[in-house]
């Protein structure tokens, strides 16, 4: 044992420089040698001879001294080393002793922390692949630029990603900058054809597509020059690799094989590599030449119809030229187009802007889903923060209990450095567990993020990757820093006499003040994610209940594509007749009623009106007005409701009637304060008049909100409507409509034996997109608002708690003196309470600074709304209340007889 | 004088190592110690006997402290360390063994098979 002493007062005295060595080794021989000699003496050789003797006995000294030197310096510098891993052991063991304490606190802060970091590390995965990293197996992706066209009309600048094909071929050939110029399209098309029939993912690509983009096929190859030729290409096709395996089972016999598309063969010449899917991050099944399907998909002269713009540009610019330069070629050659074009209201100064090869950041800014997930990066870094807070009050509660012990240690001479290393210790450790737990958490946590909340965008396979890891670690150093400078700091400032002079109980000073201005601070930031939240609920709710005149989650929409059929329009007409009558008989199935023209969210076609007497009508909101041929069962299907008036009758729909029913916007605008019922209106140039028999509400045209239009409703007899096919059935259902989608797509797919793909769509489905910003916004607001919540409450917990443990004998004294057990829970609250106050107050302040930068993602929702903020400061007092009960009892529970005696 | 016995290497870390297991000992008393011991039939060069000293400190054997000495000098002391402890028994046995070994055959008669 004794040698271990040895080493612990050794490392307090130890100073041990060179010199010292050197001094050391030469005190060391000059005592033998002095000792031999006296002990020479002592046996009768003169005084001269003994040290002679002893010098020659001794050896070379110079070559000892040097020798030994070399011994010890390796000695020292391992002894140093040592040293070191083990203080830094002993500091872990120290910390760990030390948090071990108060498991409670431990395990809430840690867990706070964890969940902070997680948060972090999931949206920066999110953040990252969406904004930051450039799409898969692309070569050079720096040189890889998208194509927009910049018009300036009305005074208002905008731009739009796609152009005519005539100007993209153009571009290849006119422009020296660009080494390649892709056009690409994309579509959902069906494949095979009757009762197999299914849907996929086509894009319809220029042949110099996968070369300019330096992807080679992991199977077979790519297309060849002259398989993409105008006006017919080669129908061939390069299959995704996650099409292959899925669909194929990853058949090594797949080339050559042919796939029925769109109803034509296509045979397939390769696959892309694992984890291509474009340029885009949206599912890909299979690439196509563009030549080989527009004419079936878009038109018979998609090649030269200048003025049809369907497909996007990207293009390539040769290393040796700049952006700018390949920008302004780029803008020659589209403005020479818009000469060429004479659109009156064109800008000829229109020019072509080069954007990111990411496509959620255009030159004019974020896509929603970019703009959602910063937000949401934001909101967790927010949680981390308070986290970060949480540990700092755990921290300085640790400090404040060991104030004697560290002006002990100060007294006994330990560095300040090396004291500070112990205080961040406990920081690093505390840092260190959350982090090993957050990597887990967050592995599970960002593929719940990635499928629940941003579906239909395809995400790498690794979740968790390089880049995530070194942002956590970079995450949690922060936190180290945040959390445990400002309590090692102050340790270091302590003054030693007066650390040793107090008694733990004294010590209600700087420490409390931090701890307070740290509540506060936690307070304020769950105020403004609760008002967010409060903001994107109320948002969500007034969407949701917005009447749309659909029942959305009761309607089916059925689309079905009978121009492959091989069917003439009379027995299309007839497929469709048979189709709402068989659906129509299903069980579960209310009404079907087929419609002509306009199809709520899929397409709109206008019309024009004719008031007799009226020489000029005034504009509609949002044009039109628009027009559908609608079966009785029409309105009872979509549940709208009649306003006035009456319904067409099934005697209308059969024999060819001049009546109409109008919506409300309508009538408002065209019939401003009388009755429409009754009037006569010429529907566009027909000569004859029809006549106004009823008035519905509005319904969703293309989007939920903000979409009114003016419609118009034929009975699908009337002449302008009688000649044309039905666009698109619809189904209602006695309780979710969901439930029927295979049942009815079944049964329609069996009426015509070359029937492609049917889509069978719930309403509830087509307006999720639209929804998800306001959805995304309330649940993680909701969510992460929650947990801030519970994580400030917890830090005042501790606080107060830790509070009333130090004034027990004041509160001792002062119950002594007659003080009421009321007296002391006002003392305690207003404590708790001041720092609560003064964070809501900073919180409301500061959301209503944020929430400017929200406006535009509320609906109908004022970004001050005083119940939001009401709504969070109630949730907080709660909170704070709920928080301060347990130390305010413990504080009237005190006895002052037992405290007056226990500390003299 | 006695013949100057050259030591196998390896035996005088073992000299010292049993030096030391008695107490703390500076340089020259172990010296002083061995040459008595061995009736001054073993001389080590004293050079030699402190590079042996700071290599064992070294290799954590043994540990060194400044202390007085017995007419009030400044002397540094050795000392075992519990490792030092350990292989001086074990280095000891061995050498035992070996040496019973070596007599053994020395004192054999040539001729028995």
């Amino acid at each position: 044992m004794r040698h271990i002493e040895i080493a612990g007062i050794r490392r307090l005295l130890r100073v041990r420089t060179h010199d010292a060595l050197r001094r050391e080794i030469e005190d060391e021989i000059r005592f033998h040698i002095e000792s031999r000699s006296e002990e020479l003496i002592r046996l009768g050789v003169s005084r001269e001879e003994a040290r002679q003797r002893a010098e020659t006995e001794y050896g070379d000294a110079e070559a000892s001294r040097n020798e030994l030197l070399t011994v010890d310096r390796r000695r020292r510098s391992h002894d140093q080393r040592e040293e070191v891993l083990m203080s830094f052991i002993e500091d872990i063991r120290y910390a760990a002793r030390g948090l071990a304490r108060r498991p409670a606190l431990l395990t809430v802060t840690t867990t706070a922390l964890c969940i902070g970091i997680a948060a972090n590390s999931v949206m920066f995965g999110v953040v990252d692949q969406l904004l930051l990293r450039p799409p898969a197996h692309v070569t050079a992706p720096d040189g890889v630029k998208r194509l927009y066209y910049q018009e300036t009309r009305d005074g208002e600048t905008g731009s739009q990603p796609v152009t005519n094909y005539p100007l993209i071929a153009s571009l290849q050939k006119n422009t020296t900058a660009f080494s390649d110029i892709v056009g690409l399209t994309r579509g959902t098309y069906s494949l095979g054809r009757g009762e197999e029939a299914a849907s996929v993912d086509v894009q319809l690509v220029t042949g110099n597509y996968f070369r300019m983009l330096g992807v080679r096929a992991a199977v077979g190859r790519t297309f060849a020059p002259g398989e993409d030729t105008i006006p017919l290409g080669a129908r061939v096709a390069v299959l995704s690799h996650g099409f292959w395996t899925r669909e194929l089972g990853g058949a090594s016999d797949v080339i050559g094989r042919q796939l029925y598309v769109n109803g034509n063969d296509y045979a397939v010449i390769g696959v892309a590599p694992k984890g291509f899917s474009g340029i885009d991050r949206l599912n890909t099944d299979l690439w196509v030449p563009i030549s080989a399907m527009a004419s079936d998909t878009h038109s018979k002269d998609w090649y030269a119809a200048d003025r049809d713009y369907w497909v996007q540009a990207i293009g390539r610019v040769r290393p040796d030229v700049s952006a700018a330069v390949a920008a302004s070629q780029a803008t020659g050659v589209f403005r020479a187009q818009l000469k060429e074009l004479k659109q009156s209201w064109r800008d000829s100064l229109g020019t072509v802007v080069l954007g990111s090869v990411v496509g959620t950041r255009t030159p004019s800014g974020l896509s929603p889903e970019g703009k959602v997930s910063l937000w949401l990066m934001g909101v967790s870094i927010v949680v981390l923060l308070i986290a970060c807070a949480n540990v700092t009050n755990l921290l300085i509660a640790r400090m404040v209990e060991r104030r004697r012990e560290i002006a002990l240690r100060l007294a006994l001479g330990i560095s300040r450095s090396r004291l500070m290393r112990m205080l961040l210790t406990e920081s690093i450790l505390l840092a260190v567990l959350a982090a090993a737990a957050a990597l887990v958490l967050s592995f599970w946590a960002s593929r719940l993020v990635q499928q629940a909340l941003l579906p239909g965008i395809v995400w790498s396979n690794r979740v968790i990757d390089t880049r995530v890891l070194v942002f956590t670690l970079a995450v949690t150093l922060l936190c180290i820093v945040l959390a445990g400078a400002a309590p090692a700091l102050q340790s270091i400032g302590l003054r030693v006499a007066e650390g040793l002079k107090a008694g733990a109980h004294q010590v209600a000073g700087s420490g409390s003040r931090l701890r307070h201005a740290l509540l506060s601070l936690q307070a304020a930031l769950s105020v403004v994610l609760l008002i967010g939240a409060g903001l994107f609920v109320r948002s969500l709710h007034n969407v949701t209940s917005t009447d749309v005149g659909i029942d959305l989650d009761r309607v089916l929409l059925v689309t079905m594509d009978l121009s492959r059929t091989g069917l003439r329009r009379a027995q299309r007409a007839d497929v469709y007749a048979s189709a709402q009558e068989r659906v129509g008989a299903l069980p579960g199935v209310q009404h079907a009623s087929m419609v002509k023209a306009s199809v709520p969210r899929s397409m709109g076609m206008g019309m024009s009106l004719v008031i007799p007497g009226v020489t000029e009508l005034p504009d509609l909101p949002n044009g039109g007005p628009y027009y559908s041929g609608v079966a009785p069962e029409f309105f009872p299907t979509l549940g709208t409701r009649i306003v006035r008036g009456r319904n067409f009758t099934p005697e209308e729909n059969r024999i060819p009637a001049r009546t109409m029913i109008i919506n409300e916007l309508l009538a408002r605008v065209y019939f401003p304060g009388k009755s429409p019922v009754g009037q006569c209106v010429h529907v566009g140039d027909d000569s004859a008049c029809t006549e106004i028999v009823g008035v519905v509400e509005n319904v969703m045209m293309f989007r939920m909100v903000r979409d009114e239009r003016a419609m118009v409703y034929l009975p699908t007899s009337h002449p302008f409507v009688a000649g044309s096919s039905p666009a698109a059935m619809l189904v209602r259902a006695s309780d979710d409509a969901r439930n029927l989608i295979p049942l009815v797509r079944t049964e329609i797919q069996r009426l015509a034996p070359n029937m492609p793909y049917v889509q069978v769509r719930p309403f509830t489905d087509l307006v999720a997109p639209e929804l998800r910003p306001w959805r995304l916004g309330a649940t993680m607001f909701t969510l992460f608002g929650s947990i801030a919540l519970l994580i400030a409450a917890v830090g005042l917990y501790s606080v107060m708690a830790y509070w009333v443990s130090l004034r027990t004998k004041e509160i001792g004294v002062r119950l002594a003196l007659g003080a009421r057990g009321g007296d002391i829970v006002r003392l305690v609250a207003w404590q708790s309470s001041r720092a609560v106050v003064l964070g809501l107050l900073l919180g409301a302040l500061a959301a209503l600074i944020a929430s400017r930068w929200v406006t535009d993602m509320l609906y109908e929702t004022s970004p001050r709304d005083p119940l939001v903020y009401a709504g969070a400061a109630l949730a907080l007092a709660l909170t704070a209340l709920v928080a301060s009960v347990m130390p305010t009892w413990r504080s009237i529970r005190v006895d002052p007889g037992l405290v007056l005696r226990s500390e003299v | 004088m006695a013949e100057d016995l050259a030591l196998v290497s390896g035996t005088l870390d073992l000299l010292v190592l049993r030096a030391l297991l008695w107490g703390a000992r500076h340089g020259f008393a172990i010296a002083k110690w061995i040459r008595t011991t061995s009736d001054e039939a073993i001389l080590v060069e004293d050079r030699a006997l402190y590079l042996a000293l700071h290599r064992l400190e070294e290799r954590g054997l043994v540990e060194s402290a400044w202390g007085l000495s017995e007419n009030n000098r400044r002397a540094r002391y050795y000392q075992l360390t519990r490792q030092g402890k350990r292989q001086l028994h074990l280095r000891a046995e061995r050498w035992t063994r070996y040496a019973d070994a070596v007599s053994k055959i020395l004192k054999s008669d040539p001729a028995a098979v």
